[in-house]
């Protein structure tokens, strides 16, 4: 584990993606918004939308334009950017840790080691989904002081509520673990980092969808919800892992390459 | 008692057969080279012994265990260096060495003491500092072969051992393959196409073509079985005539004979017809050579069997058939010759 933490942080590129993409969506776009909204003209008889009340009925009536709206981005959407964080980090450190080593040939060499198969992928999966889990900390963390700060600028109520707090701890692992093992699921499919990272589309689009669908009004990501959303995902997350193990064989893994330069000589 | 056996060992990806029938014995303490042209079969062998993928058919053990079900312990006590199996690129030498060592539980000390050695005796001692990824050819090579001894394995498989390497450093890393075997005591399994360099580090063949194995044995038995004979050479002075049944090749008067003990009466036969004699040698043929010679002899032996079984559909159907000195259509080719 600390071999792959070390080569996965010694890696410019992969680093600046571990702690850019984070800090862009945790922290640069709350900061840009909250700006925008504190600064935008508000034009004589604005009101808020009847669509967001209805997404927020126990603030209606209560809270002001710019406020109304600063809970509504860290109600409804900020979830969702945050969520991208364990998803983005575990698919990464996954597609460095597992596709990675398999181009650059060293999980050949640590396949004939006296380390067995499934020692070897579980400790690449604890070492990916703790990265991941760090930087979402660190991505909360980050995220928390600076919508704190825009809460008691603007006197909006503060966000961190009981959906937060799910969203925070049960899901936000879940996550990082199913991207993990998405990503090492494909590891006898896919040829290069490049072309796993591409899977992240199938990773994100489903997050951008359901809480973009809220609102439409069809439904309100209730932190029940997101409570069974944590468990069924955990649930699944569990099954690809038994089965990726399973995949993780010397005999699949490097007899999958075309022509003859891996078996002949 | 046998360090590595396979019995019968087939390999198939997709339905193309690469490796055929494979009989193989490796004792402790002996070198035997697995020695081919392209697409024979050796670095299946190699990945089929060390557990990388299982047999289509037949079996194999090493040390008593099986590689496909036994990989893990199996490879507490097996080195094996791959054609490509770099070390990890970011981390320096002594580094990869430490962790790989640390993966066999090996204590701190024994980890230091055993890195040194190998490193000494690879002649990359001054490397040790620098990042995997930058060595040069030769020292990744070498490296990859540390590594791979670092365990202390009692078998090594080496999948082409001399590749990106000079002739020193051929050397350097020959001569401590000779020493594992010596004084370690190790089973070297070593599978190559430089005929050359197999020739000099191991004592035994088998040799490879086609998935299948062809003739093994030491390199006088194979010589005796592919019918390769040695050559008598001699220098003679300039305008001493020719000498009867010998030719003229490179500078040297030659001849085929057939055992070393002519060579007295060869030079006695120059030196009675008064030539001015400066150099007599006895020329063995190499393994390379004798590798031809079985190639060509199952080439002939393909060839009269499809003409035998010409001749044969002729017959039957009531047609003349023109004399010829062809074999006859009985035997099958790639029957292995010259075993001990």
């Amino acid at each position: 584990m600390k071999k792959d933490l070390s080569s996965l942080w010694s890696r410019k590129g992969i680093r600046a993606l571990l702690v850019l993409v984070p800090l862009f969506l945790a922290v640069i776009v709350p900061i840009v918004y909250f700006t925008a909204i504190s600064l935008v003209p508000i034009a004589p008889g604005a009101r808020v939308p009847e669509g967001i009340w209805a997404l927020l009925p126990e603030y209606e009536g209560k809270l002001a334009y710019r406020q109304a709206w600063m809970e509504a981005f860290t109600t409804l959407l900020c979830p969702m950017l945050f969520l991208c964080v364990p998803l983005l980090t575990g698919a990464v450190s996954a597609a460095c840790a597992f596709i990675g080593e398999k181009e650059e040939g060293t999980l050949e060499t640590l396949m004939l080691s006296s380390m067995n198969a499934r020692s070897i992928f579980s400790a690449k999966i604890g070492c990916c989904v703790m990265l991941s889990v760090f930087l979402s900390l660190m991505a909360f963390a980050a995220f928390f002081l600076t919508v704190t700060v825009a809460d008691v600028l603007t006197g909006a109520p503060f966000f961190l509520r009981i959906d937060w707090l799910i969203t925070l701890f049960p899901l936000t692992p879940v996550m990082s673990l199913f991207s993990v093992v998405f990503i090492s699921l494909i590891i006898t499919r896919v040829h290069s980092t490049g072309e796993a990272m591409q899977t992240l589309g199938y990773l994100i689009l489903p997050i951008v969808v359901v809480y973009l669908v809220q609102f439409t009004g069809v439904f309100r990501l209730h932190w029940a919800v997101l409570l069974v959303l944590a468990a069924a995902l955990g649930a699944v997350s569990v099954i690809l892992y038994n089965i990726s193990a399973q995949n993780f064989q010397p005999e699949k893994l490097f007899v999958q390459e075309a022509g003859d330069s891996v078996y002949e000589s | 008692m046998d360090a590595i056996t396979a019995f019968g060992l087939t390999k198939q990806y997709a339905g193309r057969t690469v490796l055929q029938g494979l009989n193989l014995q490796v004792q402790q303490g002996s070198a035997m080279a697995c020695a081919g042209w392209e697409n024979s079969g050796k670095t299946t062998l190699i990945r089929l012994l060390s557990g990388l993928c299982r047999p289509t058919a037949g079996e194999c053990a090493v040390l008593g265990m099986s590689p496909a079900f036994e990989t893990a312990k199996l490879h507490a006590r097996l080195g094996v260096v791959l054609d490509k199996a770099p070390l990890y690129s970011a981390m320096t030498l002594g580094e990869n060495l430490r962790f790989f060592a640390g993966i066999h539980n090996m204590d701190g000390n024994d980890s230091l003491e055993r890195s040194s050695f190998l490193l000494h005796r690879l002649g990359i001692w001054e490397y040790r500092d620098e990042k995997a990824g930058a060595l040069p050819t030769g020292v990744a090579r070498r490296a990859s072969l540390a590594r791979a001894l670092m365990h202390s394995p009692r078998v090594l498989l080496m999948d082409e051992a001399a590749r990106g390497l000079d002739a020193e450093t051929a050397e350097i890393v020959q001569d401590l393959l000779a020493y594992l075997v010596r004084e370690e005591g190790i089973a070297l399994l070593l599978g190559t196409r430089n005929m050359q360099y197999a020739q000099r580090v191991c004592d035994s063949f088998s040799l490879m073509q086609a998935g299948v194995l062809i003739a093994r044995g030491s390199l006088e038995s194979l010589r005796q079985g592919a019918g390769v004979r040695f050559r008598a050479a001699l220098r003679l002075g300039e305008g001493e005539g020719t000498l009867p049944g010998f030719h003229l090749e490179d500078g040297l008067w030659q001849k085929e004979i057939d055992s070393e003990n002519e060579m007295p009466a060869i030079i006695a036969q120059a030196v009675g017809q008064g030539k001015s004699l400066y150099e007599a040698k006895l020329i063995r043929p190499t393994l390379d050579e004798i590798y031809r010679a079985c190639l060509a002899g199952g080439r002939r032996r393909e060839m009269a069997y499809e003409q035998g079984t010409q001749r044969q559909e002729d017959k039957a159907a009531g047609e003349e058939t023109p004399a010829d000195g062809a074999e006859s259509g009985t035997e099958q080719p790639g029957e292995p010759r010259g075993e001990e």
